[in-house]
């Protein structure tokens, strides 16, 4: 049970290092930018058609790169997650399951959704600014 | 509304808790990293196909009908101008 929790531990420890490291809420922050900008531009009147067809058409490029940017970062953070209890399992320390049941625990993510928001809340308002 | 407040806070901490004290595991969960990573990703990808949907498709189909209005006006003047002579 103990070393169930430890090796979940390090495994969300993990998640949040590789999500910050990959730049996930950057990128998805360039997303809705781009969108929004896009929106502006197909109702900016001071544009003509020409304009506002490339305009649209940069726009529709850069999100399908952005698409599969978000989904490569989040999946390598995912599996850097998964390394720890796996390389556990491989070593005969930890069973994987035993690690997967303990972080399915309402209770445990509960406690982990609630530390990660006020984490990044911490990171980006607190330690950040200063 | 700060009474409607307050209520909205006590049923979530209640539901919040129920939650919490259901002696089951979650199988269906998104935590905010892969939440993150969600909203990421379907709004770049619902935006790829609207924006391209309308860049490669909608602007070049309304340059066409324009082109094609363009030239029978100036067909039908053309036409005039030879009918009036």
């Amino acid at each position: 049970m103990i070393a169930a929790a430890a090796a979940a531990v390090v495994s969300i420890g993990i998640f949040i290092v590789a999500l910050s490291i990959s730049g996930v809420a950057s990128a998805t922050g360039g997303v809705l930018a781009t969108t929004q900008a896009t929106v502006a531009a197909m109702r900016d009147a001071s544009l003509d058609d020409a304009a506002r067809e490339r305009a649209v058409q940069r726009s529709a490029v850069k999100l399908i790169r952005d698409f599969a940017s978000i989904v490569l970062r989040g999946g390598l953070s995912l599996v850097a997650s998964l390394v720890p209890i796996w390389l556990l399992d491989a070593a005969g320390l930890v069973p994987a399951g035993a690690v997967f049941e303990f972080l399915s625990r309402p209770d445990v993510l509960a406690a982990s959704t609630i530390l990660m928001v006020v984490g990044y809340l911490a990171w980006t308002r607190v330690w950040r600014a200063n | 509304m700060t009474k409607i407040l307050i209520r909205l806070a006590t049923l979530f901490a209640l539901a919040a808790a129920g939650v919490v004290l259901v002696p089951s595991d979650a199988h269906a969960y998104i935590g905010p990293g892969v939440g993150l990573t969600a909203v990421g990703t379907l709004v770049a990808f619902l935006g790829a196909v609207l924006f391209a949907l309308i860049g490669f498709i909608w602007y070049p189909i309304k340059r066409l009908l324009r082109a094609i209005r363009g030239r029978n006006s100036s067909g039908d003047a053309e036409a005039e101008g030879i009918s009036a002579s």
